[in-house]
């Protein structure tokens, strides 16, 4: 019972901090299950955003959705100039794109930082949020027990979209098969613009959302890239359960992890990271007719 | 180059591939005596490239065995199976492009050689030189500097068999030569192909009955999976059952069929007519722009 | 920068995006005994050796050789240390060249056996073993041990997802670099190794200059050894993997085993790279063997061309000098100017790019998915 008690906190935040990668990691996920491209400045991205919510929230509830709004309209520009600059690329292949977008993550990370600085960059929240609540015996910030409800809203809000509407359902087409839905008479551009869009706009959102969680600071976008990578990694391609597990996993080896024993989280990480990959593979090899990694990660 | 003593028989009982939902080869019991030349014909999606497949190896099977020569190589890699001595060729030729003609027979054999030391340039020169009877055999050899990837369709396709025939194998799988090619083409591959040895036994996948006719010691026919009919040309010609899979409910034989029916020209029709000189196809069968037989992923 | 194209009797095929294109002529020159290119003789003898491909293909490496040997001199020592870590790089740069370009698996890992050598030179140095032939000797081992242990992994994925494993495998390095203070000195690093003396009785190289020779001789062997082996048949059967692996499978190949041996073979060069730029930094941490490097490193292959090793080296050599030298006047703006790099070069050279290419995972396809199945 004591070790339950122990670990109470670390296993909430881990829940939070998986609920926030869930949604950090869908962007990455959308283009790269849908649209073929690895997304390298998924991070800087999501530090945009969070940069962008730190600079206009300044503790009232009006700046603090207004910080989250400039936060996703940014994210939607990033997207946009990503998507301007792989659409040229697009018959070229994976790995052009995903040197491109590298590319572009070395400049965004440069002009982040000559912006904002190297130094963590405080987010300052709403008074009534900003304080603790109770829960079963536990002290715990208000600002992460409100996220998780938020994201929790949001996740199952996407997974509606995703489920049940018609632009949910040609996602999960164009999921299985790419140049069907061109077939359908949906103009390639516009469909890899709108994913670009899609994906940087909640990349935005999620970095807006969780900078009083994961704060923007130069390390930010490592740091989201590589975790973000290992959840879709983990999750199952194609499941939006999948990833969410796979989110909360990784959320809790981030946080419960470390405080059971913080030497092995890393290991933890990737090396699940790298049994599921070579899982995937083999299990691809062996000549089902279906997806593989390759395709939806 | 080692010379195994002889022809080996394949056998196949129970063989069934299902993917998914859909079952490609269903409960196949087959049969290919030695030094002989088979054909197997059948309706776009009877299973008959899957079945080459499931014999040189690119397929696991769903249940069922395969034996060479007695011996069950239903778990055996598709590389060993290429070293006891089944080799094939593909739908879409597939060659090495960026290296010469010469370069792709020599590395097709290379595993079947006993040189020791391939690695070493004088070795594999050893190596090159003694497969230049295999060049002239295709009709490639003026060809031999040229980067593979540069080479017509149906050079290509010589330089696929030419491959196949350097690995000097028992079992030679041929998954439709002839389409894609010229009436030239066709004659070279027949002269080819007579120029066997008879200790290979030969599985041709085709479509062109005549060609078949031209070449085929005994003709299965599949469909949907599963064997319709087994026999010589002639007899598979005249087989009504064979008849109907092909055309369906339009009449069956050729004069007084009425404006609506198929292509008049049956198996019999062609049988009978000598002093036709094209090779037609079964039915509007798949264009040559299809993908490989092998999918990206 | 590529080498310039090389005119060969046959047509260039589409796919044979090789600048090095003397990489085919001479490939068919010693496979099929055929006499190379197009050195018909015919009008002067001046024009036909400039017609050579052999030729042709040389003068990019005299003049880098020339600019090798003569830069020294007019360099100051911040100058010639930067050239010094360019070759460092460079060789893991050509370790990349034969993973991403020969055997057709782009990595973004090779950093991690980098590290592995130059942790294990900084090791011996720090120990008292400071021969530098010993040094380079141990640690191309140690690296191609490793290499050998990870690539049992790596091996079995594909495409982008051996990209993955690559990226998560040097990760996991980096990780465990820091972490191992005992031996590694944690994530500050290792410092204070002091310099070595090439071979037993040799004097120490003390200054800048003296490291650079050193640097640059050991670079032009082992890249010489590379670069014969990548041209005999060794190299073809890469490249066959890279163009077509299930063909190579249907021939009989044991492909896993050739690109196990291939990785371990990358790593093992990666390894001497490091132990090179620990002798040049005299220090080493683990962000040496960060994800940043082995991009970077993907990127100088982009650059040179992905099957020449000597492009590779350029490659590098460009990156060091946009990102050290040309950041001067931009202090902190090292990452913008590569960006910027990367962006042009995805875009400038597209052979360079293609020659890279994802080496897909192959799964035949027997039910066609439009148009019915018929």
């Amino acid at each position: 019972m004591g070790a339950i008690n122990a670990h109470f906190v670390p296993a909430l935040d881990g829940v939070a901090y998986g609920l926030l990668l869930f949604v950090a990691a869908a962007g990455l996920t959308l283009l790269f299950g849908i649209g073929g491209v690895l997304n390298i400045a998924h991070g800087t991205l999501f530090a945009l955003g969070g940069y962008l919510a730190a600079t206009v929230s300044n503790g009232s509830w009006a700046s603090a959705f207004l910080g989250l709004a400039v936060a996703t309209v940014g994210g939607t520009l990033g997207g946009a100039v990503l998507a301007a600059g792989t659409l040229p690329l697009a018959d070229r292949g994976h790995l052009p794109q995903a040197l491109l977008t590298f590319g572009l993550s070395l400049v965004g990370g440069d002009i982040l930082s000559t912006v904002y600085g190297g130094d963590q960059h405080p987010v300052v929240i709403p008074n009534s949020v900003n304080g603790t609540v109770h829960i079963f015996g536990h002290v715990y910030p208000t600002y992460r027990l409100m996220f998780i409800v938020v994201a929790s809203v949001l996740a199952l809000a996407g997974t509606y979209v995703l489920g049940r509407t018609r632009a949910g359902s040609l996602l999960r087409a164009a999921a299985d098969d790419r140049d069907m839905v061109g077939a359908m008479g949906y103009a390639p551009w516009r469909v890899h613009a709108a994913l670009c869009g899609a994906a940087g706009a909640l990349a935005g959102l999620a970095g807006g959302l969780g900078a009083p969680i994961i704060g923007p600071g130069p390390d930010t976008a490592d740091k989201v890239l590589m975790l973000s990578m290992v959840v879709i990694v983990l999750g199952k391609p194609g499941s939006v359960v999948g990833a969410f597990l796979a989110a909360i996993a990784v959320g809790e080896i981030e946080t419960l992890g470390v405080s059971i024993s913080s030497n092995w989280a890393p290991y933890l990480l990737f090396g699940l990271m790298t049994v599921a990959l070579v899982v995937r593979t083999f299990r691809g090899s062996s000549a089902s007719a279906g997806a593989a990694v390759g395709a939806h990660a | 180059m080692s010379s195994p003593s002889g022809a080996a028989t394949i056998e196949v009982s129970g063989l069934t591939k299902a993917f998914s939902a859909t079952v490609a080869v269903a409960g196949l019991d087959l049969n290919f005596e030695a030094g002989r030349r088979h054909a197997v014909i059948g309706p776009n999606g009877a299973g008959k490239t899957t079945l080459l497949n499931l014999i040189s190896g690119e397929l696991r099977p769903t249940s069922g065995r395969i034996r060479y020569n007695g011996r069950d190589v239903t778990r055996t890699t598709r590389a060993k199976r290429s070293r006891l001595g089944i080799a094939r060729t593909f739908q879409q030729p597939t060659v090495w492009s960026t290296l010469s003609v010469a370069d792709n027979i020599a590395l097709a054999a290379w595993p079947h050689s006993q040189l020791r030391g391939k690695w070493r340039r004088r070795r594999y020169r050893e190596l090159s030189e003694s497969c230049e009877g295999y060049l002239e055999t295709a009709g490639i050899t003026a060809l031999a500097d040229r980067p593979a990837g540069a080479l017509a369709h149906g050079e290509r396709r010589m330089l696929d068999i030419g491959m196949a025939l350097a690995a000097d194998p028992r079992v030679l799988l041929l998954d439709e030569p002839a389409a894609g090619l010229t009436d030239q083409g066709v004659e070279r591959l027949l002269t080819a192909m007579r120029a066997l040895p008879e200790q290979v036994t030969v599985v041709v996948v085709e479509h062109d009955f005549a060609f078949v006719a031209a070449v085929a010691d005994t003709v299965t026919v599949l469909q949907d999976g599963a064997l319709l009919a087994t026999g010589t040309p002639a007899e598979i010609a005249a087989d009504a059952a064979v008849r109907e899979a092909y055309l369906g409910e339009s009449a069956v034989g050729s004069a007084g069929s009425g404006p609506d029916s198929r292509d008049p020209r049956t198996p019999a029709t062609v049988a009978g007519d000598a002093d036709r000189p094209s090779y037609w196809k079964f039915d509007s069968s798949d264009d040559s722009s299809d993908d490989s037989s092998e999918e990206t992923l | 920068m590529t080498a310039p194209t090389v005119p060969t009797d046959s047509p260039d095929s589409p796919d044979s995006a090789d600048p090095a294109g003397s990489n085919v002529s001479e490939a068919t020159a010693s496979g099929s005994g055929s006499g190379s290119g197009s050195g018909s003789g015919s009008g002067s003898a001046v024009a036909t050796l400039l017609a050579s491909p052999r030729v042709r293909a040389g003068v990019p490496s005299v003049v880098l050789a020339a600019f090798l040997l003569i830069a020294p001199s007019s360099f100051d020592g911040y100058g010639i240390s930067l050239l010094s870590k360019a070759l460092a790089l460079g060789v893991l740069a050509v370790s990349v060249s034969v993973l991403a370009g020969y055997s057709g698996l782009p990595t973004m890992g090779q950093a991690a056996p980098f590290l592995v050598g130059a942790y294990t030179a900084g090791v011996l140095g720090t120990h008292g073993h400071t021969i530098g032939v010993v040094q380079l000797l141990c640690g191309t081992l140690v690296a191609a041990a490793f290499a050998a242990a990870t690539g049992l992994v790596a091996i079995r994925t594909r495409g982008v997802a051996f990209l993955m494993t690559t990226l998560a495998l040097g990760e996991l390095t980096v990780t465990a670099a820091g972490e191992w203070r005992s031996l590694t000195g944690g994530t500050d690093g290792m410092y204070g190794i002091p310099p070595v003396q090439p071979l037993p009785g040799m004097a120490t190289l003390n200054s800048d200059r003296n490291v650079y020779w050193y640097v640059l001789g050991a670079t032009t062997v082992i890249v010489a050894i590379v670069w014969r082996v990548l041209r005999s048949p060794v190299g073809k059967l890469l490249l066959a993997c890279r163009d077509h692996e299930a063909r190579m499978r249907s021939a009989g190949h044991p492909v896993t085993r050739y690109q196990w041996l291939a990785y371990v073979a990358a790593g093992a060069l990666a390894g001497f790279g490091g132990v090179l730029m620990c002798t040049v930094n005299q220090y080493v941490s683990p962000d040496d063997g960060s994800f940043s490097n082995s991009a970077l490193v993907l990127l100088a292959v982009v650059l040179g061309g992905a099957t020449s090793p000597l492009g590779a080296l350029l490659g590098a050599g460009l990156i060091v000098a946009t990102r050290d030298w040309l950041a001067g006047p931009f202090p902190g703006h090292g990452p913008l100017l590569l960006g910027l790099m990367f962006i042009i070069a995805v875009y400038a050279f597209p052979d360079g790019v293609a020659g890279i290419r994802f080496q897909a995972l192959r799964v035949p396809r027997v039910l066609k998915r439009r148009g019915g199945s018929a």
